[in-house]
Parts: C-alpha cells; structure tokens; sequence
C-alpha cells in the first residue's frame, strides 16, 4: 500500500514539485479546500459533506429562490443570476480545474480536494477560480491536517482560522495559472450551481470531478504549516482572504432576524384584503341587478 | 372632467391595454406575496367597477383559476423534479426519491420537500399567475374589436381572423344557451347523447348564420377588397416583411449569444426592425379605413394609461425602496416585509376604478345579437 502511494507521489508530484524525497509520512488529509474567486478557506471534511455543505461553512450564500447560488459573501452586488453572470462551480483534478457536472448539494467531495467557485460576469466561458489546483490543498488546509492526525473537534466547524492559513497576493509565481484552457458553456449553470440534489444519497458514481488526495500537496503541507508569508511563495496567486470569508451565520440567528414592521405587513394584508372584498362586493352586486 | 368621466362610455382599449401592461412589468420584479395580493386585489376591484356586460367582460374569474393551476403545477414541480434541500433548510416531507444515472446527473426525483422550496415555487407561481390576471384585466376591461383597430393596416385581416376566433367561444356559449333555454320553454328536456345532438345542431346552425350575417355585413361595407395596388407592389410588400423578419430572428440570436460577431446583434435587429416597418407600411396602403366611431382619448384615458406606466416605472426604478423588498426572502426565512413605495405605486394603478367612465350599460346597447356584427365593420 505504502508503496503503491509513493509510487503515485512520484508520478503525480514529480511533475510539479521538487519534492524531498518521500521518506516523510503526511497525514491523512482530514478537510476540503474551497477557493472562491480569489479568496480561500479550509472546511472539515466529514463522510457525506456536500459541495453546497463545504460551501455554506466557509462563506455567506444567498440562493435565487429557484436554487441558483445567487450572491456568495455579498457577491455580485446587486445580485444577479441569468445564463452569462453565474456563480461557476469547480473540482480539482489534480493540476487543473474541473467544470462541475452536477450541482454542488449533489456532489460530494472527497477530503483532500478543493472546490471552486468562480464567478462569471458575462462571459460565454466561465472563468476558472484564480488559482491553480495543484499544489492548493496543501496551501489551504494543510496545516490544519499536519499538527495532528486527529484533529481537536473545537477546531472542526470554522472556516478559515484568519491568521494561519492566509497567504500573501501575489502574482503566480512561474506555473502560468494560466487557462487550461478547458472552456466549458455556461448552459450548465443551473446543474452546476443548483440545490437540485439531496446531500445525503447524491449521484452514485460521478466520473467529472473526482480527484486524488493529492500526494504531492500532502508533501508540501510541512511547508505550508509556516504562518510566515515570505516562505509561501511555492503557492499560486491567492489573496488574503481573512477578512471577508467570516462564519455563516447559523440558520436559527437568521431566522430570527427581524422580517421588517409587522405593522406595515398588517397594513399591506389589510390593503389586500379590503380592497378584494370591494372588488367581490361589487360584482356580487352586479349580478344581482342583472 | 368629472362631467366626462361620468358620461356612460367605453374607455379607450388602448389606454386599459397599457394600464394592464404597466402592471405587468411591475409584477414582473416582484415575488412578495403581499404586493402581489394587493395587484390581484386591485386588478378585481377595476375590473368589477368597470367592465361591460359583453360576453368576454365575464371571463376573469377564469383567469384567476387559470392562475391557482399555474401555482399548483409549479409547486408539484418544483416538488418532484428540483428539490432544494439545503443543509439549513426545514424539511416538510419527503417524497419516495429516484435517482438518475450518473451520465444524466443533476436530475432526479423526489427526495425531501422543504418549506422553503414550496414557499419559493407558490410564489413564483403566484408571479406568473398575477402576470396572467393582468392580461387578462387587459382582455375583460378592452373591447378587443375596438382594439383591433390601431393594429397597423397591413395586419388588419389578421386581426380580425384572431379577434373573431376570440370571440368565437362566447359566442357559442351564449348561442348553446338560448337553444337550451327554448327548449326547456317547450319541456322537451332530453339528456345524454341524443340531447346533446338536439342541442349541438341548432348551435352549430345559429354560429354559421350569424357567421354568414356578419359576413355580408363587412362585404357590404367594403371589406377585403385590395385597392389599387398591382402585383408587382405585393410581392414587394412580402419581400420587404420577409427579409426584415428574418433580420430579427437572426438579430435575436446575435443578441442573446455573446460569442456571436457584433454585428449580428443590434445592427441586424434594427435593420430587421426597418424592414419590417417599412413592409407594413407599405401593406397598409393599399388598406383604406375610414373612421365611423373614433374612440375619443380624452382625460380619464391620460390618468388610467399613466396610472399602469407610474406603477410600471416606480416598481422598475428601484427609487425609495430595496430590490430585495419585493421578492420573497427564503433564505433566511422570514416574514416579507411590505415596502411602502410599490406599496403605494400599485394601489395608485387602482384608481383607474375611479377615473374611468362607467361603461354604457347593457340596456342601452342595440342587442346582444348586433354587437359582433357592428363592430368591426365600423371601423
């Protein structure tokens, strides 16, 4: 097993990274990497977590009452959702992105990967998430899976812990982060972005996105583990996200959150009402006389 | 002007046709379910002050219904095909669920029905069905004969095919009731098949002979006769409406593909536009009308006319309230709030009750019989 594994270090990292020889044992990865635009977060990865799942605990979606992911943290404002402005829905295959085939609550992502989310603002393409996938688990959760094999549970629900996991703005480094080219037509926007699935019992055997754990990233967590900026420039162009990826607010607080005056609801059902029952009075009044 | 507004008359078709379509492109942003009760509310109260006694001024509580059939297929829909089933959301029930194989991916049905899913999908179809009841306020509150007449000339005879196949359906109704009535009067009251062949034969007669009356009426007025335009003068006509509706299609598809080259979107659709305009135009000529009745456009037409395009153009301006206002908020789920601003512009729309005349009463109108026959001719 263990050599199957290092066989498969080689083959997929060799490529891509220079790696110190495979003598370290990496830890199994425990999260889900999602990478929004150009921002970031690690998700715990548990047996049956959802696209939509790792999405709504790293960031605040709003959905089209149709299903459609509609703003993610504010995004678009205003917000807007027709074939060309969609929000894109991506899985890393191990050095490149992957348009989804299947919406996000239908898709269940293994841990060790990462999603993306992109969105399109008018183009006939989807444009990819910003960074490249291959060497990205790693940047995003991979300190989260070194420190300890077992992570604490405290620690399990959160997105991105602010400090750790940020990595400097920068240009990509050599690997052109360049489109692979893959274009994909924005008529699967609403399976690819839809609630249209159940989480629990999704699509049973999904070729598109599925994806290796990635041995190569699982090497290069050791580097990732550093909170120091300067040493992270192995990773691909990402944006310190900190600030604006915060918690999702739990769906009890937002539930109760005030739904305007009841006053003016009072009055505006009144309005209807009233207004309704002229309109019956008068008819049944007509047809009398008739 | 109240001395006018209180005259009996018929309000000009076209000033409750834009009444109609202005709350259209309101309700058209709008997924509140209060606003649009109100909408509904308003439509029901204008239509029950103003409408006529002819036989299409009775057909709006069959858009109403068509509207609870929208609603219910929207929500068995949304249902069975397209559950949302978010982590967060309040599962009501769930259905037997059937998954699709994974080359068809995205699409299965059942699976658990959230609240909010259903909320969503009543509304929506609350939306399309208020869009319904409006065109059809349009169609119960306009004379569609009188409509007819602003249509551009060289579509006339189209016109009348459709507004005559539109009243065709009243037309039976009516016809198949007075044979029923008569004869009852003569106590023959058979049932099942051979009733309905003793009703369905007279009908059948009355339709044709009103059809051929009708027709001898137009002929006798100088309908259908082409004027004094030659072949070659047609065959331009058809040219010209030919190319320029070929320059829409293709302009459309230019439009709405973004990969298409530039000038396959606006400059096509305009000069398919031009060509079509120019076309109709040139049909219309060789159509002479003249005028016996004009539908006067006078006050009560200004305020019921601006009333539709004010509430169209307050709910679309986004001035004095947020977008998010008017749609219904599931997520998270709450109550919707009533803003004041559409609030107001669509109960504005509502005074259209007031301001247009009261329709000549039935009384005064020569006879059920005559009103199809008149009509058209004069104009």
């Amino acid at each position: 097993m263990r050599v199957i594994r290092l066989l498969t270090t080689a083959v997929l990292g060799g490529g891509v990274l220079l790696l110190p020889g495979a003598a370290v044992a990496a830890a199994e990865p425990s999260h889900v990497g999602i990478v929004i635009g150009s921002q970031y977060a690690c998700v715990r990865w548990h047996s049956g977590i959802t696209g939509d799942d790792v999405l709504n605990q790293a960031a605040a979606v709003t959905y089209r009452s149709d299903g459609i992911v509609l703003t993610i943290n504010g995004e678009p404002n205003p917000p807007h959702a027709d074939d060309t402005h969609f929000w894109s829905y991506w899985h890393d295959t191990g050095g490149r992105w992957h348009y989804s085939g299947v919406g996000a609550s239908a898709y269940q992502p293994k841990a060790g990967t990462v999603e993306g989310w992109s969105y399109d603002n008018g183009h006939a393409d989807a444009p990819q998430p910003a960074a490249k996938p291959a060497t990205l688990y790693a940047g995003i959760c991979g300190a989260r899976d070194k420190p300890e094999p077992k992570p604490t549970r405290s620690h399990t629900h959160h997105p991105v812990a602010p400090t750790t996991h940020v990595t400097p703005a920068n240009p990509p480094r050599t690997s052109a982060p360049a489109p692979t080219t893959t274009t994909h037509a924005p008529v699967t926007a609403t399976t690819a972005t839809s609630r249209t699935t159940r989480p629990a019992k999704s699509a049973p055997g999904h070729s598109t996105g599925k994806s290796r754990p990635a041995p190569a990233t699982r090497r290069h967590s050791t580097a990732a583990a550093r909170p120091a900026p300067s040493t992270e420039t192995t990773h691909p162009a990402l944006r310190p996200a900190a600030q604006s990826l915060r918690p999702l607010p739990r769906p009890t607080d937002a539930a109760a959150s005030d739904g305007g005056s009841p006053v003016r609801l009072l009055i505006g059902v009144g309005a209807a009402v009233v207004i309704g029952a002229g309109g019956v009075w008068t008819a049944i009044r007509r047809r009398r006389a008739d | 002007m109240t001395g006018l507004a209180r005259t009996p008359r018929a309000l000009h078709p076209i000033a409750w046709w834009l009444w109609a379509l202005g709350l259209v492109a309101a309700a058209s942003r709008i997924t509140n379910p209060v606003l649009l009760a109100m909408l509904l509310a308003v439509l029901g109260f204008v239509i029950a002050q103003r409408r006529t006694d002819a036989p299409w001024a009775r057909a709006f509580k069959y858009y109403l219904a068509m509207a609870l059939v929208v609603i219910a297929i929207r929500v068995v829909f949304r249902s069975v095909f397209t559950t949302a089933a978010a982590p967060h959301e309040h599962v009501l029930f769930s259905l037997p669920l059937v998954h699709s194989p994974h080359w068809y991916a995205g699409v299965r049905l059942g699976g658990p029905v959230s609240i909010e899913g259903v909320l969503s999908a009543t509304c929506d179809g609350l939306q399309l069905g208020t869009i319904l009841c409006c065109i059809g306020a349009a169609n119960v509150l306009a004379n569609p004969k009188r409509a007819l007449r602003v249509l551009p000339g060289a579509l006339y005879e189209l016109g009348v095919a459709v507004v005559v196949a539109l009243s065709v359906a009243p037309q039976l109704v009516e016809s198949a009731q007075r044979v029923r009535r008569a004869r009852r009067l003569r106590a023959g009251h058979r049932r099942g098949l051979r009733g309905l062949r003793s009703i369905a034969v007279p009908v059948l007669e009355d339709a044709l002979d009103r059809s051929l009356q009708l027709a001898a009426g137009m002929d006798s007025r100088g309908y259908g006769r082409t004027g004094a335009i030659g072949r070659a003068a047609r065959r331009r006509t058809a040219t010209l409406l030919l190319l320029g509706m070929l320059g829409l299609c293709v302009g459309t598809f230019g439009l709405l593909d973004a990969a298409a080259p530039w000038w396959l979107g606006l400059p096509t659709v305009v000069v398919g536009a031009a060509l079509c305009v120019t076309g109709l135009l040139a049909g219309g000529r060789r159509i002479r009308r003249t005028v016996y009745r004009p539908d006067p456009w006078r006050a009560p037409e200004w305020v019921v006319a601006a009333g539709g395009v004010a509430c169209a153009a307050v709910l679309l301006s986004d001035v004095g309230f947020g977008s998010a206002d008017l749609v219904l908020s599931v997520a998270p789920l709450r109550w919707p709030t009533v803003p004041v601003v559409p609030a107001a512009a669509i109960l504005l729309a509502g005074l259209a009750a007031l301001a247009a005349p009261v329709p000549t009463p039935a009384r005064a109108q020569i006879g059920r019989v005559d009103e199809l026959h008149r009509e058209p001719v004069a104009a």
